[in-house]
C-alpha cells in the first residue's frame, strides 16, 4: 500500500475531465493528494523539476500517474518515453487515461512501457468505475516499486 | 641337389645314434640291477646278525642270568633279546646313518615299537600266509628310496612264559610293563617282525658317477670314429667327382668347342677310368656335330635361291592382279555410284542399238527394274523414241560419224515423265554410252522463280514497299520504282551507296552505315529504322528498313537485300500515344499522391474523432449526472427526466462515435491474409456470445471443417457482428436458433448465418448494409445501424459479396463468399 503523502499526478488538458477526475476520485475517499497538470511540458517540469517547478524535491515522486495522451506541447506518449527514460522516475507507475481506443495508441502505449491503459468511457457511471478500481488497484492492492536511490 | 655325402651319411648317422642310446640304456639297467642285488645281500646281512644277536640273548644269556637273580627278576639289559638288540644297532646306526634295524608289533610291550600303517599292511600280507616267513620289497621312507626286508616272528612255547599268561611271568617284568601290554599271545600268534631297511640312493649314485664316465669315452669314440669316416669319403669319393662335374659345366658353357682337355689321370681307380672314358665320347661327339653343322650350311644356302626366285614371281603375279582388279573396281564403283543415268549400247546389224549396261542411277530415274532390259533395243527401252532425232544422233555417234553429243530432251511414257539432259559417246567400236541426268525440278524451279518474281513485285507494290540491293563488291545499289518514289528521286539517274547516304538524315547517317556494315561483318541482318529527308519536298520521314544477307559458298556476304517501309505516320502516333502515356502516368502519380494525403487526413481525422469528439460528451454525461446527484432535491421530476434523456442520447452518440470508428478502421486497416478456420472461429464467438447472456437460451449449429484464406482479424469483427446480430434479434424467441455452414447458392458456394429471429421486409433489403441504416424502432432492438455496414466493407475487402434473405418474423439468412474469383 502506497503513502497517501504520495499525490496523484492527473495529465489533463481538458478541466471537465479534470473536475469529473477529481469528483471520482472524492467518491471514491481517495486521501492522496490530486496534483493537475495541463500540458505534457508541465508534467515533464514537474517530475523533473524544471520551468514552475523549478527547485521542487524531484525526490518526492507521485505514487500514480495518470496520463492523457492528446495534449499540448509534448504528447502523452512522449511524456512516456521521458518518464521511462529517466533514472529517478523509471519506475513510476503510469497509467494511460485517454478516450482513444486507437491500436497504435495502444501498442506505442505498452511498447513504451505504460502500466495500464484505461478507457475514459463517455457514460460517467462507467468513468467513474474506472477510476474507482483504478485507485483501489493502484494505491491500495498493488505493492509500489522501491524508489530509485540518488547517487 | 642333393651329394652322395649326405644320402650316405644321414642313415649311417641315424643307426649310429639308435645303437648307441641302446647300449647306454642297457648299461644303465645293469648298473641299477647290481645296485639292487648290493642293497638286498647288505640287508639279508643285517637281517641274519640280528636274528643271531637275539637268539644268543634268548638262548643263552637268559637262562643264565636268571639262575643269578631268581625266576621273579628281570633286568631288560641282559634278559631282553629285543632291547639287546636295540641297543646293539644304535650304535651301527651311528656309523650309517638311515640304516633302519628294528622289531615291531601290532600290540607291542615298548609303546616305540608299534608298527606304521604300512608295517600293518605288511603284518595283515603274513597273517594271511602263514607258510611265507620272509619278504622283500622296495619302498620309501621319508621320501627316500630303501630296500626293505621284513621277517615274521611266531610266538613259540618257550615265549610263553613271558608273552603269556601274565601270571607265569617274572614279578619284575609285571611291574614294569604292567599286565596287559605283550601278554596273552598264543602259539603261531604272529608277535611282529623283524625289519631292515638300507637306503638304495647311496648305492644307486655311486654307481651312475661310474656309468656317467663311461659313457662320456664311449660317446667321444664314436664321434671319432664318424669323424674319420666322412673325411675319408671325401677325399677319396666326393672331391673328385665334384671336380669333374665342374669340368664337364665348364665345357658345356662354352659356345664354341675346339678341343677338351682330359683330366689328368691320378689314382687310375674307377672315378679316373669314368673320367677318361667320358672325354673320349666328347671328343667324338665334337667331331660328328661340325660335320652334321656343314651339311645344314650347305642345304639352307640352296633353298634360299630357290625360295627368292619363288617369291619374286608370286609377288609380280599379284600385283599385275591387284592392278586390274582395282582397275576394274573403281570403273564399277563410278558406275554404280554416280548419280547420273548410264546406259550402254552396241550398234548391231541393221543399225539395231542393244543396251549392255546400265547403273544403279538409271533404274531409279527410269523407276523399274533394268535386267530385263538388258538385250532389247533402244526402241523397245524408251518406246516413245522410235523415229526420232534422238535416236539417230545416237547412231551416228555408235558409227563414228559425230562426236559426242549433249542436248536437253522432255521424255513421257507410263513409267516416266520428265526433263532429261543426255550425253551420248563413243568408247570403243560401235559401242557407245549414253548418260543422262534428271532435270525436271531445276526446270520446274526455273519456272516456280519466274512466278514468284512476278508475285513480289505486285506484293511490294501493293505494300508501298520499297525493294532494294546492294552489291558489296561492286558496291552498286539497285532500287525498284517504289523506292525513289519513297525518297522523291528521279529514277533516271542511277542509284550509288553515295548518293543513298547523301539521303539519309545527317543524324541517322553513322547509325545507317553501321547496320549496314554490322550486316555484312557478321553475316546477320534485321530490321532498323532511320530518318531520311525527301528530296522533292524536304520533309523529313521515318523509314524502316529490313534486310537479309546473300553469301557465297565461302560464307563471304556478296549482296545485302531488303525493302524500306515509309513508316511516318506510325511513328507520329507512337509519339502522340508516349506523350498520352506519360500524362496518363503523371496523373496517376498525382492521384495516388493525392489518395494517400487524403488516406491520412482520415487517419488523423479519426484520431482526432476519437480523442476529441468523446471528450465533450463525457462532459455532459458527467455534469448531468453530477446535477442528478448534487441537486436532487431541488429539481422536480420533469427536470430530472430531461436530464436522465440527456445522459441517453450522449451516451447513444458516443456509441455511434465508437461504430463509425469501427468502420473507419476496418477500411484502414492492413490486410494480412493467412490460412484461417472458420468453425473454431464461429465457436469462440458463439462461446463468447452465451457467456454475454446467460440468461438466454441460445442453440448454435456450427458446420464443422469450414476453413478460408482472409486477415482472421477482419473476420473475427465480421462473424461477430453477423452472430452477434443474429443473437440480438432472436431475443423475442423463446429459443434461438443461430446456423452457420456452407451450402451453394446459384452452383456457387457461399456462407451462411441463419437464424430464426425477427426479419426483416425484404423491400429494404437493399438498404441493409449502408451506414446508419436500421431496420428496426431502437425500442425494439437497440443499436447504431453500423454494424453491417462494417461487415460488408470486410468481405469487400476479402474479395467477396455478401446478401441477405428474410420475412418478417421468419427468421434472416445472411449469406456471404471469400476470395471470388473476379
Amino acid at each position: 500500500m502506497s503513502d497517501t503523502s504520495e499525490p496523484i499526478l492527473l495529465v489533463e488538458d481538458n478541466p471537465s475531465d479534470v473536475a469529473l477526475t477529481q469528483r471520482a476520485l472524492q467518491r471514491a475517499c481517495v486521501a492522496n493528494k490530486l496534483v493537475v497538470v495541463e500540458d505534457g511540458q508541465e508534467a515533464l517540469d514537474y517530475l523533473l523539476g524544471g520551468g514552475l517547478y523549478a527547485g521542487r524535491d524531484v525526490s518526492k515522486l507521485p505514487a500514480l500517474i495518470l496520463l492523457d495522451l492528446k495534449l499540448p506541447k509534448v504528447d502523452g506518449l512522449e511524456v512516456l518515453r521521458r518518464i521511462r527514460a529517466n533514472k529517478n522516475t523509471r519506475r513510476l507507475p503510469v497509467v494511460i487515461l485517454t478516450s482513444s481506443k486507437e491500436e497504435q495508441d495502444l501498442a506505442a502505449g505498452y511498447d513504451l512501457g505504460a502500466n495500464s491503459y484505461v478507457r475514459k468511457q463517455v457514460d460517467f457511471a462507467q468513468f467513474d468505475t474506472a477510476i474507482k478500481q483504478l485507485a483501489a488497484y493502484w494505491l491500495a492492492l498493488n505493492e509500489p516499486p522501491p524508489k530509485v536511490r540518488s547517487q | 641337389m642333393k651329394s652322395i655325402a649326405t644320402r650316405f651319411f644321414l642313415p649311417f648317422g641315424i643307426v649310429a645314434i639308435v645303437f648307441s642310446v641302446f647300449i647306454f640304456r642297457e648299461i644303465y639297467v645293469t648298473s641299477q640291477h647290481h645296485a639292487n642285488d648290493l642293497v638286498g645281500q647288505q640287508a639279508a646281512m643285517a637281517m641274519e646278525f640280528n636274528l643271531a644277536v637275539r637268539e644268543y640273548v634268548s638262548e643263552t644269556m637268559h637262562p643264565v642270568i636268571r639262575k643269578i637273580v631268581g625266576k621273579e627278576e628281570f633286568i631288560p639289559e641282559m634278559m631282553s633279546p629285543m632291547f639287546v638288540s636295540q641297543s646293539v644297532f644304535e650304535k651301527v646306526q651311528k656309523r650309517f646313518p638311515g640304516y633302519i634295524v628294528r622289531f615291531i608289533s601290532d600290540k607291542p610291550r615298548n609303546p616305540a615299537n608299534q608298527a606304521s600303517p604300512q608295517e600293518l599292511r605288511v603284518i595283515d600280507f603274513f597273517r594271511r600266509n602263514p607258510q611265507v616267513s620272509q619278504k622283500t620289497e622296495q619302498t620309501q621312507i621319508n621320501g627316500q628310496r630303501y630296500v626293505a626286508q621284513f621277517k615274521v616272528r611266531r610266538v613259540k612255547t618257550e615265549c610263553l612264559r613271558c608273552h603269556g599268561d601274565p601270571k607265569d611271568a617274572p614279578a619284575a617284568l609285571v611291574k614294569r610293563y604292567g599286565t596287559t601290554a605283550g601278554f596273552c599271545r598264543g602259539v603261531g600268534d604272529v608277535a611282529g617282525l623283524d625289519t631292515v631297511a638300507i637306503p638304495v640312493e647311496t648305492v644307486a649314485l655311486a654307481m651312475a658317477s661310474e656309468m656317467g664316465w663311461k659313457q662320456i669315452v664311449m660317446g667321444m669314440w664314436l664321434a671319432f670314429l664318424f669323424g674319420l669316416i666322412i673325411i675319408v669319403f671325401h677325399l677319396v669319393v666326393s672331391r673328385r667327382l665334384q671336380a669333374m662335374a665342374l669340368h664337364i659345366r665348364e665345357i658345356a658353357s662354352k659356345s664354341e668347342i675346339t678341343r677338351i682337355t682330359p683330366l689328368e689321370a691320378q689314382e687310375h681307380d674307377e672315378i679316373d677310368v669314368l673320367g677318361v672314358a667320358f672325354d673320349k665320347l666328347f671328343e667324338q661327339l665334337r667331331v660328328l656335330h661340325a660335320s652334321l653343322e656343314q651339311r645344314v650350311k650347305e642345304r639352307t644356302t640352296d633353298l634360299a635361291q630357290v625360295n627368292v626366285g619363288l617369291k619374286q614371281e608370286i609377288t609380280e603375279r599379284q600385283r599385275a592382279e591387284e592392278a586390274l582388279r582395282q582397275s576394274e573396281e573403281k570403273f564399277r564403283s563410278i558406275v554404280e555410284s554416280s548419280p547420273a543415268a548410264m546406259h550402254f549400247y552396241r550398234l548391231e546389224s541393221e543399225g539395231r542399238l542393244v543396251l549392255t549396261g546400265t547403273n544403279p542411277a538409271a533404274e531409279r530415274i527410269m523407276d523399274c527394274e533394268h535386267r530385263g532390259l538388258i538385250g532389247k533395243t533402244i526402241e523397245e527401252v524408251f518406246p516413245n523414241l522410235r523415229d526420232t532425232e534422238v535416236l539417230e544422233i545416237h547412231r551416228k555417234v555408235a558409227r563414228g560419224e559425230l562426236g559426242p553429243q549433249t542436248f536437253e530432251m522432255p521424255y513421257k511414257d507410263e513409267r516416266v515423265f520428265g526433263f532429261y539432259d543426255m550425253r551420248v559417246f563413243r568408247t570403243g567400236a560401235g559401242i557407245i554410252a549414253s548418260i543422262f541426268v534428271d532435270i525436271t525440278e531445276r526446270k520446274q524451279a526455273e519456272q516456280e522463280l519466274r512466278a514468284y518474281s512476278h508475285r513480289l513485285a505486285l506484293a511490294t507494290e501493293a505494300a508501298v514497299m520499297g525493294v532494294w540491293e546492294w552489291d558489296v563488291v561492286t558496291n552498286a545499289v539497285t532500287w525498284d520504282d517504289r523506292m525513289f518514289e519513297m525518297y522523291g528521286l528521279v529514277a533516271a539517274e542511277p542509284m550509288t551507296y553515295q548518293r543513298w547516304a547523301e539521303v539519309i538524315h545527317a543524324e541517322d547517317v553513322i547509325l545507317f552505315e553501321r547496320q549496314l556494315r554490322r550486316a555484312v561483318t557478321e553475316r546477320k541482318a534485321g530490321y532498323f529504322n532511320f530518318r531520311i529527308i525527301r528530296t522533292s519536298d524536304g520533309v523529313v520521314r521515318h523509314i524502316q528498313a529490313a534486310a537479309s544477307v546473300i553469301a557465297d559458298e565461302k560464307g563471304q556476304v556478296t549482296n545485302i537485300v531488303g525493302v524500306n517501309f515509309d513508316i511516318t505516320a506510325r511513328k507520329l502516333a507512337e509519339e502522340e500515344i508516349r506523350k498520352l502515356n506519360a500524362n496518363l502516368e503523371q496523373r496517376v502519380t498525382d492521384r495516388t499522391i493525392q489518395l494517400a494525403a487524403a488516406n491520412r487526413e482520415l487517419e488523423s481525422f479519426a484520431y482526432s474523432v476519437s480523442h476529441d469528439l468523446t471528450a465533450p460528451l463525457r462532459g455532459i454525461d458527467g455534469w448531468s449526472l453530477a446535477l442528478l446527484e448534487d441537486y436532487h432535491d431541488k429539481l422536480d421530476e420533469r427536470a430530472r427526466q430531461h436530464l436522465s434523456r440527456i445522459r441517453t442520447e450522449t451516451q447513444r452518440m458516443g456509441q455511434l462515435i465508437d461504430d463509425l470508428l469501427k468502420l473507419s478502421r476496418v477500411t484502414r486497416a492492413e490486410m494480412r491474409p493467412n490460412p484461417m478456420d472458420l468453425t473454431s472461429l464461429a465457436e469462440n464467438i458463439a462461446r463468447r456470445l452465451q457467456e454475454d447472456s446467460p440468461q438466454r437460451k441460445l442453440e448454435f449449429t456450427i458446420q464443422p471443417g469450414l476453413t478460408n484464406e482472409g486477415d482472421e482479424r477482419l473476420m473475427r469483427i465480421a462473424l461477430t457482428n453477423l452472430l452477434g446480430n443474429a443473437v440480438k434479434f432472436t431475443s423475442k424467441q423463446p429459443t434461438a436458433q443461430i446456423e452457420f455452414g456452407m451450402t451453394h447458392v446459384k452452383d456457387r458456394p457461399a456462407y451462411f448465418v441463419r437464424d430464426n429471429g425477427a426479419g426483416f421486409d425484404m423491400a429494404f433489403a437493399k438498404k441493409l448494409f449502408g451506414a446508419f441504416q436500421r431496420m428496426h424502432k431502437a425500442s425494439e432492438f437497440p443499436g447504431t445501424g453500423i454494424g453491417l455496414a462494417t461487415v460488408q466493407r470486410i468481405i469487400q475487402r476479402h474479395g467477396g459479396r455478401i446478401w441477405a434473405e428474410a420475412r418478417v418474423n421468419q427468421g434472416a439468412t445472411f449469406y456471404f463468399t471469400l476470395n471470388e474469383a473476379p
